[in-house]
């Protein structure tokens, strides 16, 4: 059985993102499996991990999502597992996610290092397995180099068929391809492909904020799947936001706390992808039917708005399944700048 | 200090300090009223200019007086009050009455706390400032400078106003009604209400006491002297303002509640006081309790001539708590020769509007000699064919047969001129005759209030069951840490301390013991972050319920540490607590608060989220007793949950009051602790009990608030 570990050296790669553009391009039944999650959620008593209840849901793989990760909390699987019933664990879900299908594509967690102590690391996953190793690589290109040649040098690729390499997010590919594409061959890593960086893969959806703040939905819900394209805190007067050209940019998303309702309006009527309202302060009635007039949400938090604007800075771009403009462009971006055919090969 | 109040109410002599010759001035007004009231004591004006004064001797100061004196009324400038107080004590003069104002009503605090300093080392008492004087009828002494005179009687009067006090006079004058005594408290500087009442108690004379309080001092001490005289005598209060602090923001549902004047008005209840909503009412009350004989028991029947007004009485009845008695037998047997055919013997009893005032006579007669009939109310409304001349004769004979039966019987009469001469009339003889529905249903609905707290058994509750020291030690811990509130786990401690079941839990540090832990408590659980960085562990992710099996644990712990970290990466988790599932229940809330005045005070009510929109509780001062637990719990009008309705099994009341006497113990016991609220409480039936869910504790904020 065809099978591969996709595996980051460091955090936010995108690893996700190419898995998925990897997927849909392919045009075949693949199996998918993410051993160790990273991304937790907890929905009707039970954990799935985020990546892989996006991908099972987007493929529609038979596959219950909490049913292709083992556990997040390391303490957990210590509690469930061995280091040899681990490896048995892993081996089976391998083959189930496998079985009737033409490979599996098994999903490593956020780092290199993650996983290591319970030997759910990709190195690991790919001796357990027999698998390729694809590092999914990101960042300025130095970085990259560096990364790359100290996994080479350092870490035990014994027992791994094939290591190769993704570098994704590049912002001149031709410039790579001239400074460092030779280097990396030198190291003995074959070059999948080169994935240019494209500023709306980094955008949220509506939705994602409403999952990642634990917000309430009060209106608008219809329009969850809005992008968003910029971010305005609002703690100044109406004058002044009015003023603001920040406030007036498109795809906006204000946060500001629920009692200010001029605020509110005055965003309901601009182009708003959507409004988180902070201290749990539920706005009039007339305004929450205007936002569902307009398919503007409205999510409502406790935190403050101090702290929901760090909050903000934090988060990291997921692919949602509602985003299919964005998984268009994935899939399009892997049928041409990644050489499919040498992935399992 | 003395607590003789003989001395005050039946002084043996009295010195006027300020009496004038000047018939416009308060000290001549003092003087003539008591010397034309009749006073039978020594009595010495006091003024320097000295000489005569309505043929009595004028002493130059209260100490040149030859004899002792009792009391000493001041009707003088404040700026010479403090020297005349000390003359006084010098003299050894028992009380002092101030009628002078100018001290703490103004803002002259000072001036008044020396008076009662020196009064206080010399052992004499002060009534007043601002006060106009008091009246007594056992020594026929009318210390006021009223202008109208006191009619002797049976009807003490409390006042706090002494504008009000003089206008009560003339309003008793005009409805004739006799006051045994009328004290004007004023500033309550040294005596209050709660010193006057310990001399009414036992005063043979006093058969009703009205109050008009406008705040009270030291409710602690009044809520005894109030149950005590009210089991003697009825206790009528009229009270205005708020208490402070109601009208200060509270930190707790309990607090919140006890605003504006419900604390006051649960306690008066809890003490079997009438509290009044106006003047009117007090005074209608006053008359009707000074004579009305008390009810055998609540069998009450309306006789009218005419339907609307019956349904009207109807109505009130059932706003007063007043019982109709409805054997139909009994009934049509009893009244039956008195009503016409087209009439109706159901009660309210209708001999209609063909009725003369021998109908009446037959029809008020029969319930003064039935035996299964306690009181009656009587209405009338005017018609063309009553012979209107009969009326006073009627209203009498009937009065006076009630009288005899010693059953309490009121009238409402309503209509022209006829009517109107005939209340005129007989109001002079103090018989209970009305001009409206209201206020002669009112009368006997406070008259069955009393009656029914007089004959109350009352048992005196020690307190529950609780270990005091255990309490005390978490509180020593929370200000060891200068906080002042318990955390969750301490106020489940206290809980524990108190036996007030809450859902069984237990702290895991790693998900072995979690799993462990739930075993042990039984599924389903509740799983929540313990960490003191984490105040709003929903919003953390912190929080699972429902957890059916192991499986189910084991990925909530994971969830939730997962959550945690991710929410706060620096907060310090410290495990995590299981807790058993509470399955649904009747939420309720109980709590007690530390009243300002009235010490601790005990609430219970419907609770949940939307305890402070429902407003559905009820309050009683601590200690109360089981049985007047039970009572502010049947007072809440969500009581019939707990009865059970729609086939639902009777809830654990005996729980609830359980809980409410548990929480006043605390209260009570424990003197740093202000505010208890759990809430909710789920109640359940009475096999299953009851399980404090939410319990917050607030300490006293600070050292002086101790």
């Amino acid at each position: 059985m065809k099978s591969a570990v996709f595996a980051s050296i460091r955090e936010g790669s995108g690893k996700t993102s190419v898995i998925v553009g990897i997927m849909a391009a392919l045009k075949q039944n693949y199996g998918y499996v993410k051993p160790i999650g990273d991304r937790l959620i907890y929905k009707r008593k039970r954990n799935r991990d985020y990546d892989s209840h996006l991908v099972t849901d987007l493929f529609q793989l038979s596959e219950e999502a909490e049913s292709i990760t083992l556990g997040f909390d390391h303490s957990k699987l210590r509690y469930m597992y061995d280091d040899e019933t681990i490896r048995k664990a892993v081996a089976e879900l391998v083959d189930k996610a496998g079985k009737d299908r033409d490979g599996v594509l098994i999903e490593a967690g956020k780092d290199i290092f993650y996983g290591s102590s319970l030997r759910l690391d990709p190195l690991s996953l790919a001796q357990h397995t027999g698998s390729n190793l694809v590092f999914i690589v990101s960042g300025d290109s130095e970085s990259v180099i560096d990364d790359l040649a100290f996994a080479r040098r350092n870490m035990n690729m014994e027992g791994i068929p094939k290591c190769s390499v993704i570098v994704n997010k590049v912002h001149d590919i031709e410039e790579f391809e001239d400074l460092h594409l030779r280097q990396l061959q030198d190291m003995g890593y074959e070059i999948l492909g080169l994935l240019p960086y494209k500023e709306r893969l980094t955008r949220f959806t509506v939705s994602y904020l409403a999952q990642r703040f634990y917000a309430k939905i009060v209106a608008g819900e219809d329009g969850l799947s809005n992008t968003v394209k910029n971010v305005f805190v609002g703690a100044m007067s109406t004058d002044e936001i009015l003023r603001n050209p920040l406030f007036n940019k498109e795809n906006k998303f204000l946060i500001t706390s629920g009692d200010r309702t001029d605020m509110i309006l005055a965003a309901l009527e601009g182009d708003t992808s959507g409004i988180l309202m902070t201290n749990n302060i539920l706005p009039p009635s007339n305004i929450i039917s205007r936002a569902n007039e307009k398919n503007i949400p409205l999510l409502l938090v406790s935190m403050d708005t101090f702290n929901a604007s760090a909050k903000f800075g934090h988060l990291e771009t997921l692919l949602t399944k509602d985003n299919e403009e964005m998984i268009r462009m994935l899939t399009q971006l892997a049928e041409k700048y990644i050489k499919l055919d040498h992935i399992f090969g | 200090m003395s607590t003789d109040y003989k001395h005050l109410f039946e002084p043996r002599s009295i010195a006027i300090i300020g009496a004038s010759h000047d018939p416009k001035k308060i000290g001549h007004t003092i003087l003539n009223n008591l010397i034309k009231g009749g006073y039978k004591g020594n009595v010495y004006p006091v003024n320097p200019s000295g000489g005569e004064i309505l043929g009595l001797k004028v002493y130059k100061s209260v100490v040149d007086i030859e004899g002792d004196v009792d009391v000493v009324s001041l009707a003088i400038p404040a700026k010479f009050c403090l020297e005349a107080v000390r003359e006084s004590a010098r003299k050894g003069v028992k009380y002092v009455q101030i009628i002078s104002s100018g001290f703490s009503e103004i803002g002259n605090d000072k001036d008044e706390r020396e008076m009662v300093r020196i009064a206080r080392e010399a052992g004499m008492r002060i009534l007043g400032p601002n006060t106009f004087g008091m009246y007594s009828a056992e020594v026929s002494m009318n210390l006021t400078f009223s202008a109208t005179p006191v009619k002797e009687g049976g009807v003490a009067i409390l006042t706090q106003s002494g504008a009000l006090g003089i206008a009560m006079i003339g309003r008793t004058a005009v409805d004739n009604m006799g006051l045994s005594v009328i004290v004007s408290t004023g500033n309550k500087s040294d005596l209050e209400e709660v010193d006057l009442l310990e001399y009414l108690e036992d005063h043979d004379r006093t058969r009703v006491v009205m109050m008009y309080i406008e705040g009270i001092k030291n409710g602690e001490r009044l809520i005894p002297v109030l149950k005590r005289i009210a089991r003697k005598k009825p206790l009528i209060v009229i009270k205005s303002g708020r208490s402070k602090r109601g009208a200060q923001a509270a930190a707790s549902h309990t607090g919140s509640l006890a605003g504006l004047d419900a604390i006051f008005d649960a306690v008066v209840k809890q003490c079997g006081a009438l509290r009044a909503d106006s003047l009117e009412e007090a005074f209608n009350w006053c008359r009707f309790l000074s004579f009305a004989p008390e009810p055998m028991d609540k069998r009450t029947v309306i006789v009218t001539n005419g339907g609307g007004i019956g349904v009207l009485a109807t109505d009130a009845c059932e706003k007063h708590g007043i019982e109709l008695y409805d054997d139909q037998k009994i009934l049509k047997e009893t009244f039956e020769k008195a009503t016409p055919s087209f009439g109706s013997t159901r009660n309210p009893i209708d001999i209609t509007g063909g009725a003369l005032a021998d109908d009446y006579m037959a029809a008020l007669t029969a319930p003064a000699d039935c035996d299964h009939i306690d009181s009656t109310i009587t209405l009338y409304c005017e018609t063309a064919t009553f012979d209107s001349e009969n009326l006073i004769p009627m209203v009498r004979t009937t009065y006076e047969k009630h009288q005899e039966a010693s059953k309490p019987v009121s009238y409402a009469i309503v209509g022209g001129e006829s009517v109107e001469h005939a209340v005129n009339e007989l109001s002079k003889e103090n018989l209970p005759v009305f001009r409206d529905v209201e206020p002669a249903v009112s009368c006997m609905g406070a008259l069955y209030r009393y009656s029914s707290f007089k004959n109350r058994e009352i048992t005196e509750y020690e307190g529950a069951d609780i270990d005091v020291d255990a309490i005390e030690r978490i509180i020593d811990k929370a200000e060891a840490e200068d906080r002042n509130f318990l955390l969750a786990d301490e106020a489940q401690d206290v809980m524990r301390a108190s036996g007030i079941q809450i859902p069984e839990s237990i702290i895991a540090k790693k998900l072995s013991d979690a799993v462990e832990a739930a075993e042990k408590i039984g599924y389903p659980v509740v799983m929540k972050v313990v960490s003191r960085d984490i105040i709003h562990k929903s919003d953390a992710g912190g929080l699972a319920l429902d957890l059916e099996n192991k499986q189910e644990v084991i990925d909530a712990y994971e969830a939730i540490m997962n959550n945690c970290r991710a929410y706060d990466p620096d907060a310090r988790i410290s495990g995590v607590e299981v807790t058993e599932m509470v399955t649904s229940g009747l939420e309720m809330v109980v709590g007690a608060i530390r009243d300002a005045s009235f010490g601790p005070v005990v609430m219970c009510g419907l609770g949940g989220i939307y305890v402070e929109v429902m407003k559905d509780v009820a309050f009683r001062s601590f200690p109360l007793n089981d049985e007047e637990a039970r009572r502010m719990l049947q007072e809440i009008k969500s009581y019939p949950l707990l009865l059970g309705v729609r086939g639902e099994e009777k809830k654990d009341i005996d729980g609830v009051i359980d809980s409410m006497l548990k929480v006043g113990t605390i209260l009570s016991r424990c003197d740093r602790i202000s505010d208890i609220e759990i809430n909710p409480i789920v109640v359940y039936s009475q096999s299953k009990g009851l399980k404090a869910l939410d319990v917050r504790i607030l300490l006293l904020h600070t050292k002086e608030e101790k």
